[in-house]
């Protein structure tokens, strides 16, 4: 059996971990990088390149460079989220056969789980390098909020990467996880995990190797890109006031300008002002036009202050649904490159009355934490037990639409759960069963996650037939649901993860295409 | 790949003791022992099986202070050394008179369960049975924690189990029917564990089944057989801070319209007087349409009813606040003071209020509320009647005279008025108006 690796499949950055000499290491690329670029590009030529070189063009080559695809995996292509990236982002996204959002470049067409699945396979062969020995198996980091459509997407995209997926984790779980490592005995932490594209809050409590996730709270759609975008349309705003030219349609203008964005927002974590510096950036009748502005700290805090805020209500949240009060978390952490801002760090430190934690480096921490949640599964050499949660309510959607939910939200896994319903009309005959996941009373505003019928039920009056619906989660979070008829016995079951935006015969071509591809020599 | 059984059973070989087994001694009675939840824990644990390194493991304790534990109780006589670990085939007869722990953990084990081709060793076979027959006992027993164990004994009785019988401690390993049992014992010990540990606020309480006047394209035919949740107001609430401003127009007009047709059916619900269900109609419309102010406004207006029908209802059950108890008082009293806020001038409501204060003999808050209440309505005789019994209450004579002459003034026939002035004037010895009483 190969070496198991942690990774950190980020919006922005993607950090891969194994264990060395019985101890976490991170991985760097052969040039030395910590953390790769999600970035993937072809180019004119039909080069792919990713990570640090497919950054580096993206300027060139806006359109054929897909960056934070983190942001649409698993997700519909009418959501709000899609919707909204299509105004945003560079490259075409179109809608695939199964509503999933497909991102075409070169005129070629990815599903989102294709795109991760090259950043994966690329962190699988960095790790390859580096420890001169074959990787077949990986657990890979979601945010903790992700729905399940979400993570089977993850899994997918692993699979195609040829790794076994041993497991999906939840990002702050994982943090939790490598901080632990280095902390013993009881403690309640709070771990705030403000990423490049998703923002996370959860409560852990750990004591003797064990890590229990207590509440979990967080936006799959929030993060440093929106702190990058708000940049962007201010620098757009003023050049447009100053100099009369809307940047917006130029691809390759808002491709410097969020790079600039990036670079100012990195810079004014650490001083209080800098200078942004675009030459010729658009041209009219009367010549080149350039961009020379200064963005101070207070500048860029008026701006995203509102985001910050934001992120508080989600930690408020999960502070209560813990049944904590701030005072009593005994240790903050702050993960994720974002949380590097000073303004975010104070908001933490306010809201909790105590600074966060200053040992672990918050770009790298959650890959830590995923080589050793491997560890601890496969060989044993790690005793730690990771208790996950369900960080979003399962149920079933009920006469008039409402969602009825069975399993709660932020409910330990494994766990199974049953409820009994009825029947609306008389000698009703067959009942629909339609699983959705969600915290929307109503049930078509949550993510339908699968759906059947169970037929044969004897002729009874309305309300009288007793039916028995199931919900049971493994500890890997796969989730199955029955439905059985008391008085026949009669029952219906399905897998849910058996649903994901990939068909199977989808799925195993691009496993098959991507083994061809993966003798290839890489450029 | 090593099952974690042998993992644990590895570290502590090396000490002095730590492969000493113990049993429980027959005949000592335990019950008058004063033990911790910890040591209480421990001792649950001792099965005349497991070595006492392993013991310590599974209480979670450092293994010296385990370990003095156990030779503490040796010298008592609670605890007692067994030679060897008993074989497999014969199972010690003298075990199945003793505390209910060791009885149950001994007496059911199936022999012809235990199944060495399995990824998982024969002692760690015989503990997952010998557990399971544990299992059918109260929560306390389950967990193995005394019945007045505190919430950290329970977690840590929780977390040492979970050590113990987590899937993911066996993960991928070949377990036969123990895959189900593992799965069964930890769900088991979850449960036993959430409704012992103290109560969590919980995500929702529950699915929400009031009948809203509206049907949408999905009817699945099922309904919930049990009417007793309640929806989650301050939940939905929250959710109704989402704009829709992200939206694309087409999706933005749908909800509206949504939302339109939610808000008809609270109108005609509110028609009705089905007032909860209006405003759980005006609740959804507010979901689907969160940036029309109309519908909060109308939401505002439609849950001070909601709390002012109800407390009307209760006060009219009970008027005689001198005969209700200090609680019943406290709790009318924040009703009435909640219903104050929509209204502060509603004369009605400042005079019960003032009446239930007088009954909580807090003549200065009466004093306060009977103003307010001839303040929304100076015509009427009957508050400043109020004001004056108050006044006279607070020992403040002259007021309560002149405020008992209002009354009158506004409406002379007013008995009451006529007769607390009389009294007033006696009390204090005070000359009656002139020849107003014969």
């Amino acid at each position: 059996m190969g070496r198991v690796i942690g990774i950190d499949l980020g919006t922005t950055n993607c950090c891969v971990a194994a264990f060395q000499d019985g101890q976490p290491v991170v991985i760097p690329s052969s040039g030395g990088y910590k953390v790769t670029p999600s970035v993937f590009a072809m180019t004119a030529d039909g080069e792919h390149l990713v990570g640090h070189p497919a950054r580096r063009q993206a300027i060139t080559n806006a359109q054929n460079t897909i960056f934070a695809s983190k942001r649409l995996i698993g997700r519909r292509f009418d959501s709000a989220e899609v919707q909204r990236s299509l105004e945003l982002y560079p490259y075409k996204i179109s809608e695939g056969p199964n509503q999933d959002p497909r991102i075409s470049i070169s005129d070629q067409m990815f599903t989102c789980s294709e795109v991760a699945a090259v950043i994966l396979r690329e962190m699988k062969r960095i790790a390859e390098e580096f420890l001169g020995e074959s990787v077949d198996s990986a657990v890979i980091t979601v945010p903790a909020y992700f729905n399940d459509t979400q993570r089977q997407a993850t899994r997918d995209a692993g699979r195609i990467a040829g790794l076994d997926v041993l497991r999906i984790i939840n990002e702050p779980a994982a943090a939790a996880l490598a901080y632990g490592m280095a902390h013993e005995g009881e403690e309640k932490l709070a771990i705030y995990d403000l990423g490049g594209g998703t923002f996370d809050m959860s409560i852990l409590e750990m004591s003797d190797g064990v890590v229990e996730v207590v509440a979990t709270a967080g936006d799959t759609f929030l993060g440093g890109e929106d702190f990058d975008q708000r940049i962007v349309d201010h620098l757009v705003d003023s050049f447009q006031g100053e100099q009369g030219i809307d940047l917006r349609s130029d691809a390759t203008a808002m491709q410097r300008l969020k790079d600039a964005a990036e670079k100012a927002k990195c810079i004014l974590s650490l001083r209080e002002s800098t200078e942004i510096n675009l030459p010729f950036l658009a041209s009219d009748g009367k010549g080149p036009r350039h961009l020379t502005c200064e963005l101070r700290r207070d500048q860029l805090e008026a701006l995203v202050e509102d985001i910050v805020e934001g992120t508080l209500k989600s930690v408020q949240q999960c502070v209560l649904d813990a049944g904590l009060d701030p005072k009593e978390i005994d240790h903050v952490v702050v993960v994720g490159g974002q949380s590097r801002m000073p303004m975010v760090q104070e908001a933490v430190a306010e809201f909790f009355g105590q600074r966060p934690h200053k040992g672990v480096n918050p770009d790298e921490v959650v890959a830590l934490g995923a080589a050793i949640q491997g560890c601890a599964l496969v060989d044993g050499t790690q005793d730690v037990l990771l208790l996950d949660v369900t960080p979003l309510s399962l149920g079933i959607s009920t006469s008039g639409g409402h969602f009825a939910r069975i399993i709660d939200r932020n409910s330990t896994v494994p766990v199974n759960k049953s409820h009994p319903f009825t029947t609306t009309r008389d000698d009703q005959s067959a009942v629909k069963i339609r699983v959705f996941q969600g915290e929307n009373d109503l049930a078509l505003e949550n993510d339908l996650l699968g759906e059947f019928v169970l037929a044969g039920i004897p002729p009874a009056p309305k309300g009288e037939p007793e039916i028995e619906v199931s919900f049971d989660i493994d500890s890997s979070g796969i989730v199955s649901v029955s439905a059985r008829d008391m008085a026949s016995g009669m029952k219906q079951s399905i897998t849910v993860n058996a649903k994901s935006t990939l068909s199977q015969e989808e799925l195993d071509l691009i496993i098959e295409e991507n083994a061809q591809f993966d003798v290839q020599p890489r450029g | 790949m090593t099952p974690p059984g042998d993992r644990m059973a590895r570290r502590n070989d090396a000490e002095s003791g730590a492969e000493r087994v113990l049993r429980l001694a027959p005949a000592f009675d335990s019950s008058r022992l004063q033990l911790t939840a910890e040591e209480g824990f421990l001792l649950s644990r001792v099965d005349g099986r497991t070595p006492q390194n392993l013991l310590a493991e599974m209480a979670g304790m450092e293994f010296a202070r385990a370990s003095a534990c156990l030779s503490d109780w040796l010298t008592l006589g609670l605890v007692e050394e067994v030679a060897c670990v008993p074989d497999n085939e014969t199972e010690p007869a003298d075990f199945s008179d003793q505390g209910p722990e060791s009885a149950s953990a001994q007496l059911t084990l199936d022999e012809s369960q235990l199944d060495p081709s399995l990824d998982i060793d024969i002692d760690t076979q015989r503990r997952i049975l010998a557990f399971e027959s544990q299992l059918a006992g109260s929560y306390h027993e389950r967990l193995a924690v005394e019945p007045d164990a505190d919430d950290r004994a329970i977690k840590k009785a929780y977390f040492a189990l979970s050590r113990e019988f987590h899937p993911d401690r066996f993960f991928r390993c070949e377990l036969g029917p123990y895959a189900d049992r593992l799965s069964s014992i930890f769900k088991q010990v979850l449960e036993a564990y959430e409704a012992l540990s103290v109560p969590r606020p919980v995500a929702g309480t529950g699915p929400e089944v009031s009948q809203v006047g509206f049907s949408t394209e999905v009817d699945p035919g099922l309904s919930e057989s049990e009417f007793d949740a309640r929806p989650d107001l301050e939940k939905l609430e929250r959710l109704s801070q989402r704009s829709t401003h992200s939206l694309p127009p087409t999706m933005r007009r749908e909800r509206q319209q949504k939302a339109s047709a939610f808000s008809e059916a609270s109108q005609e619900s509110a028609s009705q007087g089905r007032l909860r269900e209006a405003a759980t109609s005006l609740r959804l419309a507010i979901q689907f349409d969160p940036d029309n102010l109309e519908y909060r406004r109308r939401l505002a207006k439609l849950k001070a009813r909601v709390l002012e029908v109800q407390v009307l209802s209760q006060l009219e059950e009970s008027r005689h606040y001198g005969a209700m108890t200090e609680a019943e008082l406290d709790r009318t009293m924040r009703s009435l003071e909640q219903l104050l806020e929509n209204c502060p001038k509603d004369s009605e409501l400042n005079e019960r209020a003032a009446l239930v204060a007088l009954a909580r003999k807090d003549t200065q808050r009466a004093r306060i509320l009977a103003e307010a209440a001839v303040e929304g309505s100076p015509e009427g005789a009957r508050f400043h009647t109020l004001l004056g019994r108050v006044h006279g209450l607070n020992g403040h004579v002259g007021h309560a005279r002149r405020e008992f002459e209002l009354a009158l003034k506004c409406d002379p026939r007013d008995k009451e008025a006529r007769f607390e002035l009389d009294g007033l004037l006696r009390r204090h010895g005070l000359p009656m108006p002139g020849g107003a009483h014969g």
